[in-house]
């Protein structure tokens, strides 16, 4: 069970990934090499980054309680790796027509949406906590009730 | 000892009477069961007697490699019973899995924040921490939204 629970968040996290690399690749491509010419073959790019960036993840998907720190430390590598992946891959694509603010803004870019990503997940974890604690003040206000 | 039942007319007057020449053990269990509604879970103290503690009072269940131990704000005992076992027996009382290692009392929570990567963080009533792991969060999540019995 605890390997199914693994793959299916590998899955989940595999397409959102995909998701937000084809988005990135997209919106960098259109401002900074927009008349590049690309191949079919290109449209491959962001699954395969997708598989690349999910490597980082892997200790957080068969690792059930790893440490607050080990987490953190987790997520800066992965910030790392992506970014790094990200800059070469931009290189070798586009980087005849790249300039340096390009790979800044690539840098960045990367950086504020995993940020994002992260800011999202925890505003949705936030929201369910409250809702188990406004349940949790519900039941305890009904069990004082019911004492008296 | 003998078994005596009747019908009465009265629904108000429903009633358990216990008639006794020496309250004995038996009857301070029957009593007890009868009080509790059966909400008592046996476990061992430290002198390796059996006592049994009520459902509600325990926090949250522990295995320690081979050894399962019931933690309340009075103590800990130990269970003798696998920790799929108690959640088992224990799973209609709003105990359920919180992680690998933990069993958790869902009326003795006391407040829940979010931790990183999908967990969530409960403290107990008496001021603990038990980590519930992304896997488990959703189940609890769901029990917490659909109103605990």
């Amino acid at each position: 069970m605890k390997e199914k629970f693994a793959f299916k968040r590998m899955l989940s996290d595999f397409l959102n990934i995909n998701a937000e690399t084809t988005l990135s690749i997209a919106i960098i491509g259109t401002i900074f090499a927009g008349d590049v010419q690309i191949g079919f073959q290109h449209f491959f790019l962001p699954i395969c980054l997708s598989v690349i960036y999910l490597i980082p993840c892997l200790p957080l998907y068969f690792k059930e309680n790893l440490a607050m720190k080990y987490v953190l430390i987790q997520r800066a590598a992965e910030l790392i790796f992506i970014e790094a992946i990200t800059l070469i891959t931009a290189y070798f694509l586009i980087g005849h027509v790249l300039n340096v603010w390009g790979y800044i803004a690539i840098g960045i870019s990367v950086m504020l949406f995993d940020f994002l990503t992260y800011l999202l997940q925890w505003f949705f974890e936030k929201s369910t906590a409250d809702k188990i604690n406004n349940a949790i003040a519900e039941l305890r206000k009904n069990q004082t009730n019911s004492d008296k | 000892m003998k078994l005596i039942e009747r019908t009465i007319e009265n629904p108000e007057d429903d009633a358990i009477i216990l008639e006794y020449h020496e309250f004995t053990q038996e009857f301070e269990d029957i009593k007890n069961y009868i009080l509790d509604n059966g909400q008592l879970f046996p476990v061992y103290n430290k002198e390796k007697a059996l006592i049994k503690l009520k459902i509600k009072e325990i926090l949250y269940f522990e295995a320690v490699g081979e050894l399962v131990f019931a933690y309340t704000e009075q103590g800990v005992f130990e269970v003798k019973m696998r920790l799929y076992q108690v959640e088992d027996k224990l799973e209609k009382n709003n105990v359920l899995r919180a992680s690998k290692s933990f069993l958790i009392n869902l009326y003795r929570i006391a407040a829940v924040t979010p931790a990183l990567n999908g967990r969530l963080i409960a403290t107990m009533d008496n001021g603990e921490k038990v980590m519930i792991s992304r896997q488990y969060a959703k189940i609890i999540t769901d029990r917490f939204l659909k109103g605990l019995v």
